[in-house]
This record gives C-alpha cells, structure tokens and sequence, in this order.
C-alpha cells in the first residue's frame, strides 16, 4: 500500500477518517516504518516519533500488557498466520485506549516475510461496557453465593435445581451436588407438595416476580422449618427458570403464633371482664330491684322472677318454704304474654311432693341447686323416669310442656341457715342454658335475694309483733276491766244500800245475786291474771309440770260440769262422749287449764250451736277432741291462733286475752304431745289433743 | 227509790254487768231493758212498748258489735234521737264514742254515783 495514486490517494483519505490506524513494521526489528494519519491524532504521538523510536509499537503498550503484544506481533513475524490480540496503549495525553490488533505478514516473492502490517482497532468503549457487565455479573453472582438467606434457580419445567447458593447447603443440609440432582419438591414434606403446585400454577409467565408464600420446607435430616418464599422468572441460559429466595420463618411465624396466643388470650381475659361486669351490673340492678319492692317477704319474693326473666330464662318461678315444710308457689313470670294465663294457673294450682328427690324439694332439702339440661318434652310424663319435677301431676306435667321446659336451674334461697324459698329459672328451648357461671350467677343472686328476704321477713315479723302487742294491750285493758266493772258496781250498790239505810229493807236475793257476780268476776280477774302469769312463765321457759296419775275422762267430766253454766247462758247444747279410765302421768291442772280453754272457746264462737266433747285413748296416748259448728277458722289462721296474741276474729267481736290456744299448746307440748284443729271458715271447728301416757 | 224514771237499754255482752246495772237501775226506778248484743239490743228497741230515752253501750261484743249497731241506728230516724252512751274500759274511750256519735261515754270501770248522775241527765 502507498499514498500514491488516485484509488490509493482516496483510500487514504476513508482510512483517515475512521478510528483505526493502520500501521507497517519491520518484522525483524518491529520498527514502524508506516502509519497512517488517523494514529497520530488517536494517540497524540507526532508523526516522527512513530518512526524515529525503535520500539514505538510496544514502548507504549502497558507493561502488563506488553510480554503478550510483543508474542503475538514476534509470532506473525516469524512466518505464523494472521493474529489478533487486545491490549491497551497510554497516549501522549497520558490516558490509556484499549485497541483490537490484527497483525498480517506481508511475504515477497520467495514467501518470506517482507513486512508486518497492523490495524489497530478502537476498542476502549466496548471494552469499558464488557467490563462494566463483568463487574455487575460478578456483584450479583456474589449476592447470590454470598447470600446468608438460601437461594436457588430451578428450571420451571424439569423442577430441577439449577444452581443454589452456599448458604442452602447449610441450611437444607444437602451437598450442592445432591442439590443439582434433585427437584424442589425433594425439599418438602409429603404432604407440601400439592400446594406447591398449586402456587406454581399460579405463576404467570409474564410476571417476573411474585409475592411471598409460606411453605413448610424439609430438610435432609427430616426437620421441617417455616420458609418465606420469593421467587422471580429469569432466563437462565436459554431455559425458562426461577430464582427463589428462601428465608427461614420458623422463629417469626413461631412469635406470630405466640403473638396470636397472646391475642386470643388477652380476648378471652377480656371476654371473662366483660361477662364479669355485665354479671355484676345484673346482680347490681337485680339486688336493687328487689330491695326497692316492698318491705314484705311476699312481695320480695315474688319480685324475683320478674328479675330474671328475660336475662336469665324464658320463664321463672319462686316458691316460699313454709316453717312446716310446705313449699307454697307464690309467683310465676313467663316472658311471653301469650302464656300469661297458664303460668297464673301454674301458680294458683301447684301441688309439690315434698319427698321428690327431683327439682324445687331436691334444692330445699339439699341446700344447692339443682340444675337439669337436655329435659325432652316426654320426660315430663308421671311415669317417665327422667322427669326431673317434684310432681307427678298429669295435668300440672302437661302446663309445664305448654311454657316449654329444655333446662332449668333452681336455687334455694337461704339466709340464717334456713332455707326460705327457692327461685327457679326456666329455658324453654334451649337443653343447655345453665352453664356453670350461669348457675354460680344464680346462686350468688339467690345469696343477696335471700338476705333482702330475710330483711323483709324479720320486718313483717317485727310490724306484726307490734300490732299484736297493741292489740293484746287493747283486748287486755278491756279483758280486764270488765270484771273489774263488776266487782266494783257490785260493791258500791252494796255500799249505796248501806249508807241510804235501805240494806236490811232490800230483797235478800238482790244481794246473793250482788255477792255471786263479785264473787264470780274475782274469780275470773283471778284467771286472767293465772294466764297472763302463765304466758310469762312460759316465755321464761319456767312451765313446770306437776305429774300425777290422772284420768283424762275424769278431769274432762268436771270441766264440763263447770262449763255448764256458761254454756247455757250462750244456748250452746254440750254433749259428751267420754272413754273409761283414758290415764296417763300427766299435770292434772294444766290439763283442766288445756280443757277449759278448749271448751270455752268452743262455747264463745259457737254460741247456739252444739258442741261435742269425745275423750278417747289407745295403747300409747290419750286424746280430747272437742267439735264446735260455729264460725270456723280461716285455713291461713290456723296456725297462727296458736300463737301468743293471736286471733281468728277481731276483738271487738270477740273477748278474751288471744292466749286461751297458745297457753294450751305450750302446755301440751310440754307434755310431749300435740294440738292441732281440723276447719274451715263457716263450718265450725275440731280441736284434737294428743296426749303420750307416759305411764 | 220509788221515783218514776224513763226506761233505759243497757247493751253488754258481759251477764255480770249486764244483770247488775240493771238491777241498780231497777232500785233506783228506772224501767230496764237489757240486750248482750248488738242484733238482740235491735229487736228490743224495735218490739218495745216504751221507747228507751237512753242507751248505755258497750262497744265490744261478739255478733253485732256496738259499732255496727250505732250504724244500724243511724239508719232508723225513730232511733237514731235517742241518746247513746259508750261504756268501755278502753283508754281511747273519747275518741271512739265521739267517732260513733255517742253523746256522752263512761269509763269502765264504772263508778256508780258518776253512773246514776250521768243516766239522770237523759231521763
């Protein structure tokens, strides 16, 4: 090639303009010996230096460069075929370009290498981006083997694992060998891998990277670990594969878990405050109800069931234990208004069997509630043997299968260790409506009713003591007052007869019949003050017997001998029907006390009827039963005129102390026997006493 | 003794007193009627040949107690003039006899003198 000539003149001229320089040397001595211009403004050099220094073509390649230049350019020269190699030149304005060079041995006729000829090739661009890449490929290949979390690429049709990072065999504890032979489902419990291809059939070719899943992962031991998957599509040379990030999540999912524990227990702790409260508000505002109804055990306790019903049942009832052990309803509330009138029948017409060892008896006699779930409607049948009520009623059985009757709780109500009552709640449809802390609410609310009860009951006990000693005040002034009036009209008509002088002159039988009613009423202030000691000697617990043998027929002869009079004067017919020798070790004066009483009685409120007397005995007592068909008792009064004060009939009707009963019956119980009366109101009355013999 | 009197009805369920005042009364000329209670003391006002000029009553009485026979008398214009008396031995005595009506009361038990000028007043 030379610079003369017109193509070689404008070759020249395109060479210049590109970013190559072509170059000739001496083979032998690698001395430039041609350039082209483009190298002199490429590398800064001046035109002469390339000729005039020796070793222009390698002075200025690197050293680290130059040992590998010199053997390419040496290569050729000795007779090799064309080489190439890459190397970089400093230039005269100190910076350094890469160039691509192609060296080429030029031969002369005999095939000797006349020349070498090269083209140097800018390559400094692409040489600066090819290293660039390799430093990122070098980075990212470090974030992914360095990578503390496990990582892996497999191929997204094989499943195979494709290439997976240190801290994987750490973690899964396979070799990376064992790794590349097997697929990730080899890395999960049997159960695992379904859902794994379910989420992998989730993944979209399009989507390049996609949201965390939880997998539990297995390792070559067997343990199995929570692992947080992310994956991302990647092309991994030419086949369509992931790269996956595994982070282990056992400890995170192990405090979530905790976390969730805490949360669910923190919910129910608050759940307990929250029943707990609403447990105290009721009992608060059911305590308040009931201590705001009237001061009257009756309507205390019937105020109960309208507290409970609806919070606690559909329908409640309360029941109240008598002294005697009866247990009498005394309200029925259903929630229903509809049921209204079968729950008043079911109030009006119960009858309990005392002895049931189910329901309302079972509670009064056990003392704690007694509570029944899972009630189906046939169990309420007489003969059933789950019936779970102390009756076995069939008409009272079919009201309870009308309010509907599932589970019910009752709770006996106790205050002074007496069991007064009992509340009963009732669910209609559902079998397990008492729970424990529902039966615990009850009981405590039975706790506070049973006091406000007893509150009420000591008060009524109390009103009516006072009114009865105000009455007794008022029956005795006036009780005692008429004979007083008596014995002093008698006297002071005798005094009047004496002092007018008329005494002698007056009918000698006005004055027997003056002395008679004084003596007579003497007598009979003489009796009263007797009872009115005896009721004190009786309160003082000092009635003392004075037992002999006695003859009950006899003693009961002479008291009707004595009442004769008395009987007549209120028209009363007496008969008498009296056993032979009815004995017994008995106190003969307090009998004729207990007697007299009877009679009397049977002669003030039975004035022009008849009234029967019958002495009777058997091996073991003896008994007086004296009949009466006068006005009768009320059946609510009968147990009370045996108490001290009391009375069936107002006292301005009828006189006396209103402790003719109660004297007798603390005589005859202190004999060890007892007094009871058989009436009803309007139809005269029937006094028994039953006397032990004690012989 | 011996003076002519008006007739009195004595009503106590109690035979002593009864008897008594009836006889003192009697001794001291008065006509007497006696009744032991409220239904009996009715028919002798009502089958009387002389109407009494005064009743002397006690309150407590079994059957037809004095309360419910003032009531019965009130109901009677020929016997609701007559002058009624409360006998009783109760403390409240005033204000019971002035709640039925009663003219006058006296205070079980009785004293005679206050008895005989008290009755003297009405007849």
């Amino acid at each position: 090639v030379t610079s003369g000539g017109t193509i070689a003149g404008r070759f020249a001229e395109l060479l210049s303009k590109l970013d190559l320089v072509i170059w000739e040397a001496d083979p032998r001595t690698l001395r430039v010996t041609f350039a082209s211009r483009r190298a002199f403004d490429l590398l800064g050099y001046p035109r002469e230096q390339w000729f005039s220094e020796p070793d222009f073509l390698l002075r200025h390649v690197p050293l680290s460069d130059r040992e590998a230049t010199e053997a390419t350019l040496r290569a050729v020269a000795a007779g090799g075929d064309d080489r190439h190699c890459e190397h970089r030149m400093v230039t005269a304005f100190g910076s350094t370009l890469w160039f691509r060079t192609e060296v080429h041995a030029s031969r002369n006729g005999n095939g000797e290498v006349s020349a070498l000829a090269g083209l140097m090739l800018d390559i400094t661009d692409r040489v600066r981006i090819e290293r660039a890449l390799a430093d990122r490929e070098a980075s990212f290949r470090m974030m992914f083997a360095a990578n503390p979390h496990p990582m892996w690429v497999y191929d997204c049709e094989t499943l195979r694992f494709l290439e997976v990072n240190d801290a994987c065999l750490l973690q899964y504890g396979y070799t990376r060998d064992e790794f590349l032979r097997m697929s990730i489902k080899d890395i999960r419990p049997p159960g695992e891998v379904e859902r794994l291809l379910e989420a992998l059939a989730t993944y979209t070719g399009e989507s390049i990277r996609e949201y965390p899943h939880l997998f539990r992962h297995r390792r070559k031991d067997g343990s199995t670990f929570e692992a947080e998957i992310t994956t991302h599509a990647l092309d991994f040379a030419g086949k369509r594969a992931r790269l996956t990030l595994a982070r282990d999540v056992s400890e995170r999912v192990r405090i979530e878990e905790a976390k969730t524990r805490l949360l669910a227990a923190e919910q129910e702790a608050r759940a307990v405050a929250v029943a707990t409260q609403r447990r105290v508000e009721f009992l608060y505002r059911a305590t308040g109800e009931i201590t705001s109804s009237p001061l009257d055990f009756p309507s205390r306790l019937a105020a109960l069931p309208r507290v409970v019903v609806p919070a606690l049942g559909d329908w409640a009832l309360a029941d109240i234990v008598k002294p005697d052990g009866v247990i009498e309803r005394v309200e029925v509330v259903h929630r229903d208004p509809a049921r209204a009138e079968s729950a008043r029948t079911l109030r009006l017409r119960t009858q309990l069997e005392l002895g049931a060892q189910v329901g309302i008896p079972r509670a009064v006699r056990t003392r704690e509630p007694a509570v029944y779930l899972d009630i189906e409607p046939e169990h309420l049948s007489p003969h059933h043997p789950k019936l779970p009520v102390g009756t076995h009623e069939p008409n009272q059985l079919a009201l309870l299968r009308e309010l509907g009757m599932r589970s019910f709780v009752c709770v006996p109500l106790i205050a002074r260790d007496k069991v007064m009552g009992t509340l009963t709640v009732v669910s209609a449809d559902d079998p397990q409506r008492y729970q424990p802390a529902d039966v615990a609410l009850l009981v405590d609310l039975a706790r506070r009713a049973a006091l406000a009860l007893d509150n009420a009951r000591l008060y009524t006990e109390a009103q009516e003591a006072i009114r009865a000693r105000e009455d007794f005040l008022s029956v005795a002034s006036h009780e005692l007052r008429t004979p007083v009036t008596s014995l002093q009209l008698a006297v002071e008509s005798v005094v009047q007869l004496l002092e007018s002088g008329h005494l002698t002159s007056a009918p000698p039988e006005f004055i027997g019949s003056i002395l008679e009613a004084a003596k007579r009423q003497s007598r009979r202030l003489e009796k009263l003050v007797e009872a009115l000691l005896d009721v004190s000697r009786i309160t003082a617990g000092r009635l003392e017997l004075a037992r002999e043998r006695v003859d009950l027929a006899q003693l009961v002869a002479e008291v009707v001998a004595e009442v004769r009079d008395e009987a007549a004067a209120a028209e009363c017919t007496l008969t008498v029907d009296l056993g032979d020798d009815v004995s017994g070790h008995w106190d003969r004066l307090r009998l004729e006390q207990v007697a007299t009483n009877l009679l009397s009685n049977a002669i003030k409120y039975g004035v022009g009827g008849s009234v029967r007397v019958v002495v009777e005995g058997d091996a073991r007592s003896g008994r007086l039963r004296v009949s009466d068909n006068g006005i009768g008792i009320a059946v609510e009064m009968q147990e009370r005129i045996f108490e001290r004060f009391e009375r069936a009939v107002p006292a301005s009707n009828y006189g006396g102390l209103g402790l003719g009963l109660y004297i007798a019956r603390r005589i005859v119980e202190a004999h060890g026997g007892s007094i009871s009366v058989v009436s009803q109101e309007g139809q005269g009355a029937t006094f028994t006493v039953e006397l032990p013999r004690m012989l | 003794m011996g003076e002519v009197r008006g007739c009195v009805l004595v009503v106590d369920d109690d035979y002593d007193i009864r008897a008594l005042i009836t006889q003192i009364l009697q001794l001291e000329g008065y006509r007497v009627l006696a009744a032991a209670d409220g239904r009996s003391a009715l028919a002798k006002l009502r089958g009387a040949e002389e109407r009494p000029g005064l009743i002397l009553l006690d309150l407590m009485m079994p059957g037809m107690n004095g309360w419910q026979l003032q009531t019965e008398l009130a109901k009677d214009p020929t016997l609701a003039a007559i002058p009624v008396l409360v006998l009783s031995g109760d403390d409240d005595v005033l204000h019971k006899a002035s709640a039925i009506g009663a003219a006058g009361w006296l205070k079980k038990p009785l004293d005679l003198k206050t008895l005989l000028r008290t009755v003297g007043k009405y007849c």
